[in-house]
């Protein structure tokens, strides 16, 4: 997964991973993330699930 | 009466200290140690890095809340731990050095009935040549000053950008055996969401330097999660978000040397490399600060209490052993201190058995190794039932059973943050149940149902809510009791 990047802004080559493999989301993913309606329900989902993990670990 | 004295008052110190005021009489004392005036909620210190918080949101006084709450404070560090008394008194004693309160460079020796360690870091900038604010080339946000100053230089970097000056900015560890890689991550990604604001993204190239050999590793070797009806990883998330917002990763890296414009590290394939930079935040390895320990005879036993790297060794299993062999029994659970049983450590103050993530070492015998987490919930959740162990012991007797909890056991929620904005921010928000992975209970190392890994505006949203609960929490305003760890 390493390769060697070499640009002309970067006059010494570093080992930077490549990530042409990494999924790329796409618009509708983008826009989901940014949405407020979807995102409050995830909000709520989320904090739902920390509040029963603190619940049953006895916190 | 019994005297309980509680060394630190970070996340864990202070939490400890509210509880034992909470749960015992006052007929009882609760003294606080500590050479920081001001409480810092750390996690934030991030957005106070960018220029998006002011300091004053992130720390308040110590002072007036322990007035308040009956707390004895010492504006104090440890520097020496006498657990079995002295020739002048049986009962163990603290040697403390005061840093504030007008007796700043007097020495004091406290006596204790109890003693908890919650010390915290020692940020170990000197362990890399040239790391760190004071050498004056790499900047950090590891506390509320240091955050400050990170702003300035980034604003300065912005600034050139906007004169069209391309500049190369690096966010990552400063050494191989670094822990807290996600307030790293969180960093460069709220550095990129700040070069995208300011419109100066395309003329900088950022990069992601990390001890991790994967990416979306943590220090805690990774995540797997459910996802779509698959297994799912952290590695593959992470990766997608580096993609997806041009961060160029670097893994497996120790910084050997840092000069005002180059970063020379190493790789795990034992390749050396120079990294020109402009602006560069890289975060110190953490070690025990530096408390020795003495027999009633007054000869040196700091060894026998604490861990080569300074963190006091408590109840685990420090028995040398290759990683395959490794097991979650190995972890502490009553953080009690070996040999002591009226001392403890909890938080970054204990002595981990092991890192949670596999240590690796380079053909040149570099160890790049990513030092296990200890911080944010798990902490509060140990100094918690330490407290509670505390008050039994003196309500009940010294017989009383003592209260667990093993990071094997306790989940923990980690939201790193990538911007700011509560329409346009995000954060990569986490929950690993347990931290450390138990593959004798999980054939993941963690629980399916709970441990999750998403990212998008409610992340950000978890955070925020989290940085003013927790604030309202440590100022021991009504009701903050009811708020968990």
């Amino acid at each position: 997964m390493t390769e060697q990047n070499i640009q002309p802004s970067e006059p010494k080559p570093q080992p930077v991973l490549d990530l042409t493999r990494a999924p790329m989301p796409n618009v509708k993913t983008l826009k989901a993330r940014y949405n407020p309606f979807s995102q409050f329900g995830r909000f709520v989902a989320f904090n739902y699930r920390i509040m029963k993990m603190v619940v049953s670990s006895g916190h | 009466m019994a005297n309980v004295v509680v060394l630190g008052a970070g996340i864990a110190g202070h939490t400890a200290a509210l509880h034992l005021r909470r749960m015992l009489g006052r007929h009882h004392t609760v003294t606080v140690v500590s050479p920081n005036s001001n409480w810092n909620w750390i996690p934030s210190n991030i957005w106070v890095g960018v220029g998006k918080m002011p300091k004053t949101k992130v720390v308040f006084p110590l002072a007036p809340i322990y007035a308040k709450k009956g707390v004895d404070y010492r504006q104090a560090k440890a520097v020496a731990v006498y657990p079995q008394g002295d020739a002048d008194d049986a009962r163990g004693a603290v040697e403390i050095q005061y840093t504030g309160q007008d007796k700043a460079g007097q020495t004091e020796k406290i006596r204790y009935d109890y003693l908890v360690n919650a010390t915290g870091p020692k940020l170990k900038f000197e362990a890399t040549e040239g790391l760190g604010p004071d050498a004056g080339n790499t900047v950090s946000v590891c506390t509320a000053d240091h955050a400050v100053e990170a702003a300035e230089k980034l604003a300065a970097t912005i600034a050139k950008l906007k004169e069209g000056q391309p500049q190369t900015l690096v966010v990552g560890t400063g050494h191989g055996t670094c822990t807290c890689e996600g307030a790293a991550f969180e960093y460069t990604f709220n550095v990129d969401h700040e070069l995208r604001e300011a419109g100066v993204r395309d003329l900088a190239t950022l990069y992601y330097l990390t001890n991790e050999a994967a990416l979306g590793d943590f220090g805690v070797g990774g995540m797997i999660f459910n996802q779509g009806g698959f297994e799912s990883t952290s590695e593959l998330w992470t990766s997608s978000l580096f993609r997806e917002r041009g961060v160029k990763p670097i893994l497996g890296t120790h910084p050997h040397k840092i000069t005002s414009s180059t970063i020379t590290y190493e790789t795990l394939d034992g390749e050396m490399h120079d990294l020109d930079y402009d602006f560069a935040m890289l975060l110190p390895p953490f070690g025990g600060h530096p408390i020795k320990a003495f027999d009633v005879a007054g000869n040196d036993i700091t060894d026998q209490v604490f861990a080569p790297s300074g963190f006091m060794k408590v109840d685990a299993d420090y028995t040398p052993k290759p990683y395959e062999e490794w097991r979650a029994d190995d972890w502490p659970k009553t953080y009690q201190s070996v040999g002591y049983d009226n001392i403890w450590a909890v938080g970054i103050a204990f002595a981990p058995p092991h890192q949670i993530s596999k240590p690796r070492k380079t053909p040149n015998g570099t160890v790049i190794a990513p030092a296990p987490p200890r911080t944010g919930m798990p902490s509060g959740l140990m100094a918690k039932i330490v407290a509670k162990t505390i008050v039994d012991r003196i309500q009940i007797g010294p017989k009383a059973v003592s209260h667990h909890v093993s990071m094997t056991e306790m989940g923990a929620v980690c939201v790193a943050s990538a911007g700011t904005g509560l329409t346009r921010g995000s954060a990569a928000a986490m929950i690993m149940d347990p931290v450390v992975p138990d593959f004798t209970k999980y054939p993941t190392g963690r629980n399916l149902a709970t441990t999750r890994g998403e990212i998008g505006l409610y992340g950000h949203w978890s955070k925020l809510m989290l940085h003013y609960l927790f604030i309202y929490k440590a100022k021991a305003l009504p009701g903050w009791q009811l708020i968990p760890e």
